[in-house]
């Protein structure tokens, strides 16, 4: 059973597509993230879900309903979108008691999300008094209020300190156990990466990928970073790991080999085979925040006019890191 | 229904709507009062200001005649709190979570327009009071005879507050058309002053007979009562006309704009 499903998704504002059918598969439970640069069309996404806008083409559900009748599963759906929106001169405690009237929802519920969130004892006081910090923790707690079946959270963790993070997150995932559906849109993909267990990523309003994160990291690439003693040696070392069939590319002065981590013993016989000393022989893995990079072509999207330059030469996905040239050997 | 009236009373339930709204109505309803006293009878005040003759203070219901002078200004509040109240849904943002989670817009709009008027009316029976009181309190000190107002008192008082809410409800309305289509208080509120002060008495001086059915000589003759261009029953017939309209169009707005902010 999926908690969100579209079909063909589209939303136009003139001549910009913001959201370019988009076919979203969201199963039930767990945590989603939800990722783009600025300007992918998330907010859209969003708001099409959550019948804030309507779709120029296409359709969806959330939760077995139609996303044109957001009445019939507005309640079971708690969402935070873009940024915390609350009245400043009113306490959090009215603010949030004011939502609850509205979804007919008692007033003991307030005090169940305001402790969830850990903003007891703060409760009373003027929301114009509140940190970013705390104002992001408010509008969770206002999302949580109708005990979502699917919470759909805009940059939950912004504005908040690496605690406040860690405390969202944290909160994110004992959500996810609780059987709940979260779709988690954020800019720290770390983030990401440590609360989700599902990722869909878009750009320019279109999907480049949705499935399980695991599943998105084998994709990943390792690498052995290598430095040799002197600098003068970095070209020759360059060909003697493109003798052995090692892809490479130059990075802050150093080579990063296209090799695991089990082959950084070889790397290093290699060099000193060759009479040079390494200085640094250091392996790591692509992060989400690679993957990412390299899918979306690490642009901001926020400018309509270079989207439309993008869409006629997208790059391939997970295109191959480029082997170095030989003039960029002899510029190292 | 309830719930989203019981949702916008919580949020109207603050200082600066208690003290700028139904605090500033009773402010008004009484200082018009005073100089409703203090200028009675004077001629030649100025274009739209409506002094009352001593005979007229002395009348079964002089007590109100305040009211009458500041019905105007009321009605101001009354548009300026209505603008607010929905202009900050969007300035802040709090649109997106009352659009979430009650997709039903006519409900959201209705809902709160009904708790705008339960504030309205909580404004004009304050200020009522507050001009009865003021009018007890001024009439020894302005020598006006008092002997007629002990007589059907508190009919001439429900009478004065109907008609003052009337008039105030109307112009809730129109602050409420305004801010949604323009999506700020500032504006509304600009408009709605402009309008009356200055704009309304230009298409007077042109064209005299707008007089019998423009928006503020209509609600000024809604909130005495009548005047003689233009009775209370056709008073009552063109404010509900501009309610219904305002209220229309403001349905169609809400109803058909994407809330993309």
């Amino acid at each position: 059973m999926s908690a969100i499903i579209t079909q063909g998704l589209t939303k136009r504002f003139g001549d910009l597509v913001a959201v370019d059918r988009l076919n979203l598969d969201i199963p039930e439970g767990g945590v989603v993230g939800f990722v783009g640069p600025n300007g992918s069309g998330k907010s859209t996404t969003i708001r099409m879900l959550l019948g804030l806008i309507n779709p120029s083409a296409g359709s969806g559900e959330v939760l077995g309903a139609p996303i044109s009748k957001p009445a019939a599963y507005a309640h079971r759906v708690g969402a935070l979108i873009e940024s915390p929106s609350f009245v400043p001169s009113l306490s959090a405690r009215a603010n949030l008691r004011s939502l609850a009237a509205l979804r007919g929802l008692p007033t003991t519920r307030v005090a169940e999300v305001v402790d969830t969130v850990g903003l007891s004892g703060r409760e009373r006081d003027l929301v114009k008094t509140y940190s970013l910090g705390m104002k992001q923790r408010l509008a969770i707690a206002a999302a949580l209020l109708p005990d979502p079946e699917l919470l759909i959270l805009d940059e939950p963790t912004n504005g908040l300190d690496p605690a406040g993070i860690v405390e969202v997150r944290i909160l994110l995932q004992e959500l996810g156990a609780q059987g709940r559906t979260l779709l988690v849109s954020s800019h720290l993909l770390s983030e990401i990466e440590a609360a989700c267990s599902q990722v869909v990523i878009i750009r320019f309003g279109e999907m480049l990928f949705s499935g399980p994160l695991a599943e998105l990291m084998v994709r990943t690439t390792a690498h052995v970073k290598v430095a040799p003693e002197h600098e003068q040696d970095a070209v020759r070392l360059a060909e003697l790991y493109a003798a052995r069939g090692w892809g490479f590319r130059q990075a802050n002065g150093d080579l990063v080999v296209e090799a695991r981590a089990s082959d950084a013993p070889e790397l290093n016989r290699v060099a000193a085979l060759g009479g040079i000393t390494l200085r640094k022989l250091s392996a790591y893995e692509d992060t989400l925040e690679d993957v990412f990079l390299e899918m979306t072509g690490a642009t901001d999207g926020d400018n309509a006019l270079f989207r439309s330059r993008r869409r006629a030469k997208r790059q391939p996905l997970f295109s191959q890191h480029a082997s170095v040239t030989d003039k960029e050997v002899d510029d190292a | 229904m309830l719930k989203v009236i019981k949702s916008e009373l919580i949020r109207l339930n603050r200082l600066s709507f208690i003290i700028g709204g139904i605090g500033a109505m009773a402010a008004f309803g009484s200082i018009a009062t005073i100089i409703g006293f203090a200028a009675a009878g004077r001629t030649g005040v100025g274009p739209g200001a409506y002094i009352p003759s001593e005979a007229a203070l002395a009348a079964s219901d002089g007590f109100t005649a305040g009211l009458a002078l500041a019905a105007n200004l009321i009605g101001i509040i009354a548009l300026s709190l209505w603008a607010i109240a929905v202009a900050s849904d969007y300035s802040t943002g709090l649109i997106r979570l009352l659009a979430q989670a009650e997709p039903r817009r006519w409900r959201l709009l209705v809902g709160k327009a009904l708790a705008l008027v339960l504030y309205t009316l909580a404004g004009t029976l304050v200020a009522t009071l507050a001009a009865y009181g003021t009018a007890l309190l001024c009439a020894p000190f302005f020598d006006v005879s008092t002997a007629a107002w002990t007589t059907g008192t508190l009919a001439t008082l429900t009478e004065a507050f109907r008609n003052l809410s009337l008039s105030a409800t109307v112009w809730g309305v129109i602050g409420l058309l305004i801010a949604l289509l323009t999506r700020s208080s500032g504006v509304a509120i600009a408009v709605g002053v402009g309008y009356v002060v200055v704009f309304e008495n230009m298409i007077v001086a042109v064209a005299q007979d707008a007089s019998d059915w423009l928006l503020g000589s209509t609600l000024t003759a809604l909130a005495v009562g009548g005047t003689p261009a233009i009775p209370f029953n056709s008073a009552l017939q063109l404010g509900a006309a501009y309610f219904l309209g305002s209220v229309v169009i403001a349905m169609a707005v809400m109803h058909f704009r994407e809330i993309t902010y």
